[in-house]
């Protein structure tokens, strides 16, 4: 996304550093910065900066807006944030209308509304236009830009329906089957029930948190409208804009999940902007309707409980306390830094006598009610734990080991049972998810000392109680202890996380966050003492002894496609025609090869093409289920017709019988057009199946793999080649006649090579033959059949002149 | 003519890659290229139906889902060999037959459903490195890599991190090294940055670890993973990747 200078600005006291020592900061503790460049402010015609960032799916919740970027950048940067003073204080007429209505609280968690009246549209303010402009969205009138900017400014979508266009009140529901919708981009739709819409009495108004329909947009006679801030479930919007196949600004907030906050700030924001820009100061202000089914559940505040120690063995780093909790002061969390003893000390406190309620959810029920193991949870404040009592044993029980009688129980102990009633589980069902635990568990409680227990039960008179121990192990049959922390006395901070951060949900998040502020690059790196030296995996270790085989024999190694246009295993939705299928076999691809390159046979200054591939093929069972092998396929032709190749075949076999150690080699064999038998695959998997696993890492030959590699593009066009034989006295050498030949070459010749030397004597008198091969080429065009002729002639006639007998 | 042998650019960067690693102590694995969902995505913290596995386009395969397991699709990353490697190792290591810490490599062919062009292919090779033990850092894993780097192209390398996000590490960084042709001067290899984006990287995600059977409060580790496609096109300045999988030799004789 992109995010504007002057518009962060806002939002922060000090000035921020600007274009490339932005870039620098930016780039490395936050995010990847595509592209920034400078533009003139239009306002105040000062030098701005446009900044190109990625921002990934865990930042979408937030920093895909100029508000939340603004707080990054000042912990970035180590600035200070104004404080967000929200205008909220309307003058509010009260209507009795009901404007709005949810029908599916899972699917539409929040929904605001709230009618303006005595509205005009207008061109909007110059600041609005050039800021919107400035990051690439048209400004279309004053109200649209207006919901648009406090998108892009606080990461809330908003929409606005003209307010005579609605029949009724606004409604979050489900598509009937069938039924129809335009959208304002003029997108026939037809929807269907899993498809959530806003809709008044009479018609689908909107794809719900994805894209407004034409029906009710605002157009120039809009006097009043309807202002609508939801927030919608992740997964809905994002199967639903993927049926639709429409991305917008809004699906993207929306399918990355945005806190239930964010709700009342956009729409706190639309109002004040549209009192100040988009009326005559006559506007009327109708109550804001919050319909909020959640609203429980989305204010629970999540902590994060993490030691200095934790943080510092995450890192490599060995920071202080207080250079920790100035990072966290940056960040604006707010904290505590206490032992999990203090603060078990505390919290107990507040949950004695609280009520017994079955099932319950700590963030929707705590502190006012609890269930046994909602109740640890919410004691071990911050500390991840899985939620059933029955997890929290497989979770803690590690630990718990230490306890071998009730005399070793120290506080904050665990202790699980089997009531006997109800519903009793026996394996994992989160946390390690089937592992057995054969006596059932059902409940939990914490030891506090003294031979007492606190526990949250229905057989309690309040609920939630601290009762002797010997009572609780009568309850039923006693399965386990379990301990949470090594150390209780240990300090911890426990952080409060920002609602708008969804993305920090464990320690290791914060941890994070600490890195980031400190500086990633501040880590110093330590290479790790492993005493040990590797070993290969059996495939790579046998393919590697194989391949030196083969190269002692002089092949070379291709790669090809794994995919191509038939096979067993079809490709979904493959985006190339010609890659649909996955390959069943290597030869295919290895004969195409064998085919190109015969071609090149001159160019590559090679007598036959020698090659080979490792790679995987894929096939079906008889019941249908997919195969995978390694195979081997081997290649040879010389581009001249029925060579016969079962002696150099048969040899290469033997080498690798010998050094695998097998008794048999099981191959198939195939041929070519011009060859019979020119190429094999052998079933590499099977081949290695019952050899014994490596204990070394098998190199392959230095010779091979250590040469000096300086790689030339070459020309994709057709070469000509021309071979010129000559006879020479004895006293000629090679050097004489190269020299004669590179004075009469132009750069359209490549390659000059002697390919065939001998010495005769012709007539009593000793001769010396040599031939040479010429390749011409150009890389942009083709050259003609003529041009090289009169090029080879200049060599024929220099080396006539000089007096050599050409042959 | 005497026929040279040649290795394809891969292998020869592969074992350049596993040479330096096996020294330090790394084993090498590898895993099959057709996947499961479970190993590609879901153990490694990338849930069904979120916009993090937006994050590579993925070749789906026309094969019964399986229930436990999900869709089958073309391993997108070789970070699928983490999951079934440690998920194996947990096996024997409860019967007593391995021991922590985790030290592997794996190079191998990965796949991605998108258009290709001089550098976007369908099918390329990455190298991914993973060490899970007790009290195993970042600092670990910035003098693993810099050790790397500095064998592979044969001169002290510097490495920086740069904050990132891949939902199976957390803290997520980009790897960036500084340029080995200009040395940090500016280079059209490095645009003129000094620096070259090499691989992604981090600390294991505990919920990694956990989908694994490795308990997440004892043991952490570091893993990261990068193309060597990449590498061979920056190491030997190919022009095309393409080449690399065409089957012409013009391209293999010169390695």
């Amino acid at each position: 996304m992109k995010f504007l200078h002057s518009w962060l600005q806002e939002y922060i006291e000090e000035k921020i550093p600007a274009g490339e020592e932005f870039v620098k900061g930016i780039s490395e503790n936050a995010f990847e910065v595509e592209e920034y460049f400078e533009i003139e402010n239009k306002i105040n015609k000062e030098k701005d900066f446009v900044y190109d960032l990625n921002i990934l799916p865990n930042r979408n919740h937030d920093a895909i807006s100029h508000y939340y970027m603004a707080k990054e950048v000042a912990v970035i940067f180590n600035l200070k944030l104004k404080e967000l003073n929200l205008e909220k204080d309307f003058i509010i007429k009260k209507t009795t209308d009901d404007i709005i209505k949810i029908s599916d609280g899972q699917a539409c968690t929040r929904f605001m509304g709230c009618q303006v009246k005595n509205l005009k549209v207008k061109e909007s303010p110059d600041f609005i236009k050039y800021r919107l402009e400035a990051i690439g969205q048209k400004s279309i009138n004053n109200i649209v830009d207006i919901t648009n900017y406090v998108q892009f400014a606080f990461n809330k979508p908003m929409h606005a329906y003209d307010a005579d266009l609605v029949s009724g009140f606004l409604e979050a529901r489900f598509a009937k089957e069938n039924e129809f919708m335009t959208t304002l981009d003029n997108k026939e739709l037809v929807l269907n029930t899993s498809t959530l819409v806003i809709a008044d009495e009479k018609n689908v108004l909107a794809l719900a948190g994805i894209k407004g329909g034409k029906y009710s947009g605002i157009n120039e006679d809009t006097y009043r409208v309807i202002i609508e801030s939801a927030n919608f479930d992740p997964v809905l919007i994002r199967k639903t804009s993927q049926r639709y196949n429409l991305k917008t600004d809004a699906s993207k907030r929306f399918e990355n999940e945005i806190s239930d906050t964010l709700v009342e700030i956009g729409m706190f924001e639309t109002l004040r902007l549209l009192k100040e820009y988009a009326s005559d100061g006559n506007i009327e202000i109708g109550e804001i309707v919050d319909n909020f089914p959640k609203e429980k559940l989305s204010k629970w505040v999540y902590k994060i409980s993490v030691s200095l120690n934790e943080i510092n063995k995450v890192l490599g780093t060995s920071l202080d306390v207080s250079e920790v909790e100035d990072v966290f002061k940056r960040f604006g969390f707010e904290y505590k830094y206490l032992s999990a003893r203090e603060n078990l000390e505390d919290l107990i406190k507040k949950v004695l006598g609280k009520k017994y309620k079955n099932p319950s959810s700590m963030r929707e029920d705590a502190p006012e009610a609890f269930s046994c193991s909602s109740l640890v949870s919410y004691l071990y404040e911050g500390i991840y734990m899985p939620s059933l009592s029955v997890d929290k044993y497989l979770f803690t029980k590690e630990l718990g080991k230490k306890i071998k009688f009730e005399s070793d129980l120290k506080f904050g102990d665990l202790l699980f049972r089997n009531s006997e009633k109800g519903k009793i589980y026996y394996t994992g069902v989160q946390y390690k998810k089937g592992e057995e635990v054969k006596e059932g568990i059902d409940h939990v409680g914490m030891y506090v000392g003294d031979n007492k227990i606190l526990h949250s039960s229905k057989n309690l008179k309040e609920g939630t109680e601290i009762e002797a121990l010997e009572k609780f192990m009568t309850g039923g049959k006693f399965v386990g202890y379990g301990r949470v922390l090594e150390d209780l006395e240990e300090k911890r901070f426990v952080i409060s996380v920002p609602n708008e951060r969804l993305d920090l949900r464990v320690k290791e998040d914060i941890i994070e966050e600490v890195a980031r502020a400190y500086g990633l690059n501040n880590i110093q790196g330590i290479v790790p003492n492993l005493n040990r030296v590797g070993i290969q995996d059996k495939r790579n270790y046998y393919e590697n002894l194989v391949k030196n085989i083969l190269f002692r024999n002089g092949f070379s190694e291709v790669v090809t496609y794994s995919l191509r246009n038939k096979g067993e295993i079809e490709i979904l939705k493959s985006v190339a025609q010609d890659k649909n299928y996955l390959r069943n076999n290597l030869r295919e691809g290895v004969q195409e090869s064998v085919q190109k390159n015969i071609f090149n046979l001159p160019l590559l200054n090679m007598s036959e093409i020698r090659i080979f591939e490792f790679g995987n093929c894929f096939s079906l069972n008889n019941e249908r289920k997919e195969k995978e092998w390694s195979s081997l396929c081997l290649a040879v032709d010389d581009g001249k017709k029925n060579k016969s190749y079962s002696e150099f075949r048969n040899k290469i076999l033997e080498e690798i019988k010998n050094e695998l150690n097998v008794s048999e080699i099981k191959f198939e064999e195939f041929k070519n057009e011009r060859q019979k038998e020119n190429c094999l695959e052998i079933n590499f998997s099977e081949l290695i199946q019952g050899l014994e696993c490596p204990t070394k890492y098998q190199e392959i030959d230095e010779k091979v793999v250590n040469r000096e590699v300086k790689y030339k593009p070459f020309a994709l066009t057709p070469f000509i080649v021309r071979d010129i034989a000559c006879w020479a006295s004895e006293a000629i050498e090679e050097n004489d006649i190269e020299k004669i030949i590179q004075e009469n070459i132009s750069p359209l010749c490549i390659s000059v090579n002697l390919f065939d030397k001998f010495e005769k004597e012709i007539d009593g008198v000793k001769k010396k033959s040599f031939a040479y091969r010429l390749i011409y080429q150009d890389k942009d065009r083709t050259l003609t059949d003529e041009e090289v002729n009169l090029e080879a002639d200049k060599v024929y006639n220099a080396l006539k002149s000089e007096g050599f007998e050409i042959r | 003519m005497e026929n040279t042998a040649h290795a394809h650019p891969v292998t020869i960067l592969s074992d350049k890659i596993s040479k330096i690693f096996t020294k330090i102590g790394f084993d090498i694995a590898s895993g099959p290229e057709l996947e499961r969902e479970w190993y590609n995505f879901d153990a490694l913290n990338v849930p069904k139906d979120h916009p993090s596995r937006d994050m590579q386009d993925t070749f789906f395969l026309k094969l019964k889902e399986d229930e436990k397991l999900g869709k089958a699709v073309l391993r997108t990353h070789t970070s699928s060999v983490q999951t079934r490697y440690m998920q194996n190792f947990v096996e024997k290591y409860l019967k007593g037959e391995k021991n922590f810490p985790i030290a592997i490599v794996c190079p191998g062919k990965v796949y991605r459903n998108e258009a290709t062009d001089a550098t976007h292919e369908a099918q390329f090779h990455q190298v991914e490195g993973l060490l899970v033990g007790e009290g195993i850092s970042l600092a670990h894993l910035k003098g693993v890599l810099e050790k790397f780097f500095s064998e592979l192209f044969e001169k002290d390398i510097d490495v920086v991190f740069r904050s990132s996000f891949f939902p199976f590490v957390e803290p997520g960084l980009e790897v960036a090294m500084k340029c080995f042709k200009c040395e940090g001067k500016g280079c059209s290899l490095c645009k003129n940055t000094g620096y070259i984006e090499i691989m992604g990287a981090g600390q294991v995600h505990p919920k990694v670890l956990e989908n694994c059977g490795i308990d997440s409060r004892k043991y952490s580790g570091f893993a990261f993973g990068g193309g060597i496609d990449r590498i061979a096109m920056l190491k030997y300045e190919l022009d095309d990747i393409r080449f690399l999988y065409n089957g012409d030799l013009r391209v293999v004789i010169q390695f």
